[in-house]
């Protein structure tokens, strides 16, 4: 159920105080729903997530731009997925990495290497490693398509932050998930749906990192937020950047190009 | 009797005589084979116990000797150079840099082995897994630690350049640690896909080639150890100058004071602020690795416990064997004591008895346990057949070979004990004689 917690430190000792105030809190208590107008509907919104970049199969070109203490990379990479089990992502530029391609199908990871001609399965141990030196891991490639069987959702605000009405979603991971956090909430806005932050917590609570949204742009018959920052709350300097250039929804894929062959073949 | 009998009158008994004593140790002697059966099982019970005491010794001795060593000569040198926040969290960025290293070869008398490290992910066929790198020098490792001897198939061939042509070109050689392997099912002559996070932000990937398999080094490099050269490594991980490791061999591994002041006034010269990742710092092998010169302590302990129980038991075979000959010989020793003997010579007689054969044990077990020792020195006590993967103990891996170390001291240590411990068991059987009434004695 949807509680007030903007409102409620504000109103309590209103009603100890009198009737005045008494009244004045009933304003408050009835300008609350006024904020959101339907009743969330939880599941709609991971649903609306969920699909935002991806349609039954979708192309996108994205640039990614990481930043840490020692160096900054910008490269360009082209992406393919369809459904959620199934992606494909070459790296074009720089020259020192083109052609270094990732392909994900369902839980497992492989990455193919021109330069050495060979491929190579990500294995268990190495899942909380870097995905190609970003802020993200291959572990993220995976859990994206396992969210709703990993996770339970709650709404745990709905109100006003920082002038937006948003709604905020945490998910905690069911007992027998194997997942690395501890709490993830998501931030989206009440009119179009739109990500504004995920914030990803350890198991004691403690917030890890985080990813903003912003800059929406229109993409087909979608708007949706064109830019992903992801920042390590323990480095304040580094961050990842991925910048969609272009992104088209529900195109038509070759059967076989999520396999190995492709991968090795460059598609 | 051919002498007359010691102690003739307890006024007389006050003065000793060498003729007395003699004897007396015949006596002693001649008592003792009146059972051989009995004198020769108890004599089997006490050799047995200072023989596995003197194994047991030897063996421990090989195996605190094989370990310092395996620390201190095969991969960790007497001291260390890394910086802090190196060795705190394995930072790829936070290197000695190449001018502290020069200074250090040019300032003091030491040899020092430069050595890098990486994480990365390895793969053989279908079969990949985490690994860590150690990129060395192989001319200058060779002359800090003995790496380069500790191969258990193929060859050391780090300093082989990688081939020109040939399906193998440009591949460095590498070393895999033995476990390592195994699990991705490799061998001499294996390729190898190594695949890792570059210092600049690139996806490093190289195939190398197996040139050797490691024997036990410790439990991360048999897992996971990759060793490469120097320019394998680079070839990986374009890090732009300086090494994450100094090892260092000095003249003396007991003294390291010193030569760990001396490389730390040197290091205070450079910068190590919190971009550099932290100060440069040096520690002795036995601050590296705590948890093994704690070790080598508690055997030491557990060594003497085992020795006692050992050889305890040995004793109190002796004291039974020495109670049951006192037990039957009572009607005896009343007749000596008619005769005028003193007891204090009895009981002395009997103390002889214990001492003989003791003694008779001792000889008989020191030297088939100096000789089993020096068996197991030489040629070393296969357990591949119990623990095929070798012993893995304080963080050190042995190799499955047992090997046992002697020392004089270790035959002495074993001998004294078990005389010591069985004239303090004999004293019981002997002291009973003193108990003894005559008139009682002939009772029985």
């Amino acid at each position: 159920m949807p509680r007030f917690p903007a409102a409620s430190p504000a109103c309590r000792p209103a009603v100890t105080l009198g009737l005045v105030l008494a009244l004045a809190w009933l304003g408050v208590a009835w300008a609350a729903p006024a904020v959101a107008a339907e009743a969330p509907d939880v599941q709609a919104i991971m649903r609306r997530i969920d699909r935002l970049w991806r349609g039954d199969t979708s192309h996108a070109v994205m640039t990614m731009v990481v930043r840490t203490r020692h160096y900054e990379r910008n490269m360009t990479m082209e992406a393919w997925s369809r459904g959620k089990d199934e992606s494909l992502v070459q790296i074009e530029a720089p020259v020192k990495d083109r052609g270094v391609a990732t392909l994900k199908v369902g839980q497992n990871i492989w990455n193919y290497f021109p330069k050495i001609n060979r491929v190579t399965k990500v294995p268990p141990s190495m899942m909380m490693g870097s995905w190609m030196g970003s802020h993200f891991t291959n572990d993220d490639l995976v859990k994206e398509s396992s969210y709703e069987e990993d996770y339970t959702y709650e709404l745990t605000f709905h109100g006003r932050r920082e002038g937006r009405a948003v709604y905020e979603v945490t998910l905690t991971p069911r007992p027998e998930a194997a997942v690395v956090w501890g709490k993830v909430t998501m931030e989206v806005t009440q009119d179009a749906l739109m990500p504004l932050e995920f914030r990803y917590f350890d198991e004691d609570g403690r917030l890890v990192r985080r990813m903003t949204f912003d800059d929406p742009r229109r993409f087909g018959d979608r708007t949706v937020p064109a830019r992903l920052v992801m920042r390590p709350e323990d480095k304040p300097e580094e961050s990842t950047t991925v910048i969609y250039e272009e992104l088209t929804f529900d195109v038509k894929l070759p059967p076989d190009l999520f396999s190995l062959r492709s991968l090795r073949q460059g598609r | 009797m051919s002498a007359a009998l010691p102690g003739q009158g307890p006024r007389r008994a006050a003065r000793l005589r060498p003729a007395w004593l003699l004897t007396l140790a015949f006596l002693a002697w001649r008592n003792l084979w009146r059972n051989p059966v009995r004198s020769a099982l108890t004599a089997a019970a006490m050799v047995f116990g200072v023989t596995s005491t003197i194994m047991f010794i030897a063996l421990i001795e090989g195996m605190k000797r094989d370990m310092a060593h395996q620390v201190t000569d095969l991969t960790l040198g007497h001291l260390q150079v890394h910086r802090e926040a190196f060795r705190r969290n394995q930072d790829l960025y936070a290197v000695i840099p190449d001018a502290a290293a020069e200074r250090l070869r040019a300032g003091t008398p030491y040899r020092y082995a430069p050595r890098v490290y990486a994480g990365a992910l390895a793969s053989a066929g279908q079969a990949s897994t985490g690994v860590r790198l150690m990129g060395v020098d192989p001319a200058l490792e060779r002359r800090v630690t003995s790496f380069h001897r500790h191969v258990r198939r193929g060859r050391f061939g780090l300093d082989e350049p990688p081939p020109a042509e040939g399906p193998a070109a440009g591949h460095y050689p590498v070393l895999v640690g033995f476990q390592l392997a195994k699990n991705l099912r490799i061998d001499v002559g294996s390729e190898l896909v190594l695949i890792t996070q570059a210092a600049d932000g690139s996806i490093g990937n190289g195939l190398f080639r197996v040139a050797g398999v490691l024997k036990a080094v410790d439990p991360i490099m048999d897992r996971m150890g990759v060793v490469l050269s120097m320019e394998g490594w680079q070839s990986l991980m374009f890090l732009s100058g300086g090494v994450h490791e100094l090892a260092v061999k000095t003249g003396d591994v007991t003294l390291l004071e010193e030569p760990q002041r001396r490389i730390a006034e040197v290091l205070a010269t450079f910068p190590g602020g919190e971009a550099e990742g932290g100060p440069l710092q040096v520690r002795r092998w036995d601050q590296i690795n705590p948890g093994l010169s704690d070790a080598l302590a508690l055997t030491d302990i557990s060594l003497t416990i085992v020795a006692v129980i050992v050889l305890g038991i040995a004793a109190l075979v002796l004291l039974n064997t020495i109670l049951m000959s006192v037990f039957e010989r009572i009607t005896e020793f009343g007749i000596l004591m008619a005769l005028g003997m003193g007891r204090g010579w009895l009981m002395a007689m009997v103390m002889v008895e214990a001492f003989f054969l003791s003694l008779l044990a001792s000889a008989v077990g020191a030297g088939l346990g100096a000789l089993w020792a020096w068996r197991l020195e030489t040629v070393g006590w296969d357990i591949s057949a119990y623990m095929p993967e070798g012993i893995d103990w304080a963080g050190v891996s042995l190799e499955p070979i047992y090997r046992a170390y002697l020392t004089g001291d270790q035959v002495v240590k074993g001998v004294v004990f078990m005389l010591v411990i069985s004239m303090i068991s004999a004293l019981l059987p002997s002291w009973t004689t003193t108990r003894l009434k005559p008139t009682e004695a002939f009772k029985r």
